[in-house]
């Protein structure tokens, strides 16, 4: 074996043998959740059995009074009624009630008369007459008091004996007059012809790719935090890196205990879930007709996942590895799990199968595979390009995998206390100014707008939203120009930005249909949006100069001017873009827009990080803004995407990303 | 005493960019020559140097200018033959609370590149030496202070380096664990290895040391035994020397 090799196993087998030690860890990240599918299941599916049966041998009495009622009809009604075990009928003369329902009494003078005449025995009344209005129909009336199971449960017992021989006179009836049902225009016989395996494998298809990307968050994440955050935190990473073994090794030793960890709650889990589907426990029941697997070659197929794990736990290293803490790593898992769990919601619709577009996205191409494996349907060209595709994802994470345990940077970033307190006070500062400006937004933006929709957005942006971003900056006391992002940039970076505005109108059509499905528009926002009637009567150079050129440079001096240039003082990039993504989404105060503005936010805080200048991601959200909104978007099928329109759109982002790589100018 | 440098560092420098404080000078061309056989103590007060000294010295942490070698071995070109030679170990050193102190020596000597039979006899050694065959199964996370600084001893040396780099080794120990370190480090000497450590400690520097190097802000101020440092600033007691030798360099201080 190699130097290398024999330092990974030897890391491997450290950090395995120190997680397996973890108790604690051990139940809840995998034992737990494995035992608590069928545990939960079993438990549900019992109390309801039991609630049922306990109702179903429950003895309940019904008291009667027929005698003005058709004979046939109450003899029949009776046997019905006496059919449905054990029931105790008992007659009684309802005369007094009679007297009351002739004079129209109320509910609260019926009260006393049906309880006297219920007493102690009895849950429910039931009387027969004739139909007041229709002398040929019998009036049946039930009186109870739902105040406990019995008395649901014989009102129960009576409905469902006065609807089946309701059913049985209106058929006799319709017989006798028609000689059959003249609505009844065809037949209809319907044969499943699916095996129970295919079905049991589609109901879990359903759910699987959900649950793996939780799964392996909670038990790759503590993995991740443990071997990396967890050295930190005992003082032993400093004797790690003083070893005379290459970086990569130890990291790749550390990667491997992730991902075995992350496999084991994986399988734990979907060994757990196959169980339950085959003895049919759960949401299962009443989906399958007998007990029994899914298939051998459905299990291979769910383990099309893999991909998609090894990327998943490349990634969880990379980002918990940089954590100082576990608190610290533990703050990062939930951008994670949205990141990861959003994609792989392409499994909800079941039109889409695993193609070579799909493929290639991170996370959904492993989902989509996943599902259709379990459903018997893989296709080998798109499931070959998507384990390449996620393999290189996961090369190029684990090739970074090294820098995490780069000491420079590591011991760099221990200061005391008191000065990580100090460095904070620009991050502080700074998500205070951004909280209170998306308050502000909320409360008086939104009152300017009630006001007049187009002079209250121009006052919104122009002034309020200024004001803003020049308080920020200004409190800062650092020179104002640069403390708003207003600096000259590299031309290549201007270009480069321009050049990346037709991938994200791309991808903002292809996400909005793909957000209509998860999370679909309310019809009342959507008629209150096509009914913006100020628009129609603009030109489009004033809605472009309103909708586009207004919000991308306002918004762009206040977010990733003012805001960001505090944030990058004590943070790093990927807090920053979490915080750029959630002020810019909670400042546009839609959950139906919460995807693309963050995305957004995000993408222009790291275009702002890269070019040290807001003018390029003013741009950008100027021509996103005015693409959005003057283009037509009837006169393109975002669903009849070719790979030659894909390249159309991915050429000048291409180039756009190359031309944003060119060294900054410092 | 051999006269053989274990430790040679040239003009070493090391600049750090700091987003807050900017360009941060914490090493200026410091020069340091310890002898196998000697120990060489590195004296200052917090935020000197010494660590960031240490460190390079250790390869943990790139100069920025000058050289150094260890064992001879360059730390700028061939860090990982540096670590072939070096012990290192720290105050702050922890140790992996769910592995056994056996355990613990195992995986450092596997990376250390020992393996099957000279493995397992180096460790059941390590646990002779330093007595820690009573609880060399247990794991560390229940173990004294004085008992984890004695399995880190063991670790450091789980290779018999040639050279030791101990930062602080007694910073937050106890009285008889702090004892048992010193009889460690005096120990290295009769074994004719090098140790190099820092302190801000002057009983300790005074007791142990065959030579001092006195750091402050980053610069080496003076070198050489205690007599000789005497000499030079005419003060007898260590801590004088030390407070004579820091005005000396700047008279505001």
């Amino acid at each position: 074996m190699s130097r290398t090799g024999s330092v990974v196993r030897a890391v491997l087998g450290v950090e395995l043998r120190q997680l397996i030690r973890d108790r604690r860890a051990l139940l809840t990240a995998i034992l737990l959740p494995a035992l608590l599918y069928p545990l939960i299941f079993q438990a549900g599916q019992w109390v309801e059995d039991v609630s049922e049966k306990t109702l179903a041998e429950r003895e309940v009495a019904v008291a009667l009074d027929t005698g003005r009622a058709d004979a046939e009809v109450v003899r029949r009604a009776r046997e019905l009624l006496a059919a449905r075990t054990p029931i105790e009928l008992i007659d009684v003369d309802a005369q007094p009630v009679f007297t009351l329902e002739e004079g129209e009494a109320e509910s609260d003078a019926l009260r006393p008369v049906v309880r006297e005449l219920l007493g102690d025995t009895a849950q429910l009344l039931l009387t027969a007459q004739p139909h007041p209005s229709a002398p040929r129909r019998t009036l049946f009336q039930l009186y109870y008091e739902v105040k406990d199971d019995g008395a649901r449960e014989a009102q129960e017992r009576a409905r469902g004996a006065l609807r089946e021989l309701e059913a049985q006179i209106a058929a006799e009836r319709r017989d006798a007059l028609l000689g059959g049902d003249p609505a009844a225009g065809l037949d209809l016989a319907m044969v499943d012809v699916a095996t129970a395996e295919a079905a049991r494998g589609a109901e879990l298809g359903r759910l699987l790719p959900f649950l793996a990307v939780l799964i392996l968050i909670s038990g790759g994440a503590y993995a991740a935090l443990a071997v990396f955050a967890g050295e930190r935190e005992a003082g032993t990473l400093e004797t790690l890196l003083v070893q005379p073994v290459p970086t990569h090794a130890v990291a790749w030793g550390k990667f491997l205990a992730v991902l075995v960890a992350g496999l084991t709650a994986l399988f734990a889990n979907l060994a757990s879930l196959i169980a339950c589907v085959a003895f049919r426990l759960g949401p299962f029941a009443n989906e399958m007709d007998e007990v029994g697997g899914i298939g051998l070659a459905r299990i291979a197929g769910s383990l099309s996942y893999l991909p998609g794990c090894v990327l998943l736990c490349a990634v969880l290293c990379l980002v918990c590895g940089r954590a100082r803490t576990f608190r610290e790593g533990q703050m990062t898992l939930l951008p994670i799990t949205l990141a990861t769990a959003l994609p792989s919601a392409i499994v909800l619709k079941p039109e889409v199968q695993l193609d070579f577009l799909w493929a290639v996205v991170p996370f959904a191409g492993p989902a989509l595979a996943m599902r259709d494996g379990l459903r018997g349907g893989l296709q080998v060209g798109p499931l070959l390009l998507m384990i390449a595709a996620h393999a290189v994802y996961a090369g190029f994470a684990l090739s970074r995998l090294s820098s995490i345990l780069d000491a420079e940077r590591i011991l760099r970033s221990e200061g005391d206390e008191q000065e990580a307190t100090l460095r904070r006070a620009n991050a502080r500062h700074a998500l205070r100014w951004g909280f209170v400006s998306v308050l502000a937004l909320y409360v008086i933006g939104g009152r300017v707008q009630q006001w007049d929709p187009v002079y209250g957005l121009l006052l919104t942006l122009w002034v309020l939203v200024v004001a803003l971003a020049i308080g920020c900056a200004a409190r800062t006391k650092r020179p104002l120009l640069p403390e708003l992002g207003l600096t000259l940039p590299h031309p290549a970076h201007v270009l480069g930005a321009v050049l990346l505005v037709p991938g994200l109108v791309m991808l903002a059509r292809w996400y909005l249909p793909v957000q209509q499905e998860i999370l679909p528009l309310p019809s009342s926002m959507a008629e209150s949006a096509a009914g913006l009637g100020f628009l129609e009567d603009m030109t489009p150079l004033a809605m472009f100069g309103l909708l586009a050129l207004t919000p991308g440079i306002c918004e762009e001096l206040l977010f990733r001017g003012a805001l960001l240039s505090s944030l990058k003082q004590d943070l790093r990039w990927p807090r920053i873009l979490f915080w750029e993504a959630l002020l810019f989404a909670a400042a546009h105060a839609s959950i139906y827009r919460i995807v693309p503005t963050a995305f957004l936010g995000a993408v222009l805080a790291a275009i702002t990080l890269r070019t040290r200048s807001i003018v390029p991601a003013v741009l950008v959200h100027v021509g996103y803004n005015g693409t959005l909104v003057l283009a037509d978007a009837g006169s393109v099928d975002w669903t009849a995407q070719t790979w030659f329109t894909v390249l159309a759109w991915a050429a000048p982002v291409g180039i756009g990303l190359l031309a944003l790589r060119r060294p900054r100018a410092d | 005493m051999t006269t053989e440098a274990a430790i040679l560092a040239e003009g070493l420098e090391k600049t750090f960019h700091d987003p807050q404080r900017g360009t941060v000078e914490a090493v200026k061309g410091l020069d340091l020559e310890c002898r196998s056989g000697e120990i060489y103590g590195l004296l200052g007060p917090n935020g000197a140097g010494k660590t960031t000294t240490l460190r390079m010295l250790a390869t943990i942490l790139a100069p920025t200018g000058g050289r150094a070698t260890v064992a001879g071995v360059d730390v700028a070109t061939d860090p990982l033959g540096v670590r072939r030679n070096i012990g290192f170990l720290s105050g702050s050193t922890g140790l992996y609370p769910r592995l056994t102190a056996r355990e613990t020596l195992t995986y450092f000597g596997e990376l250390h590149g020992l393996a099957g039979d000279a493995l397992r006899t180096r460790v059941d050694e390590l646990i002779e030496i330093f007595s820690i065959g009573s609880y060399a199964d247990g794991r560390c996370e229940g173990l004294s202070t004085g008992q984890r600084q004695r399995v880190s001893i063991a670790r450091a040396v789980v290779h018999d380096p040639k050279v030791l780099i101990l930062d602080e080794p007694t910073t937050g120990l106890d009285i008889m664990a702090s004892s048992d370190m010193i009889d460690f480090i005096d120990s290295r000497r009769a074994a004719g290895r090098c140790v190099l450590f820092s302190t801000h400690v002057l009983s300790e520097a005074e007791r142990l040391c065959d030579r001092i190097g006195v750091i402050y802000s980053g610069r080496m101020l003076a070198v050489g035994t205690l007599d000789e440092l005497r000499e030079r600033t005419g003060e007898s007691w260590l801590e004088d020397v030390f407070k004579a030798l820091v005005r000396e360099a700047e008279p505001s201080a």
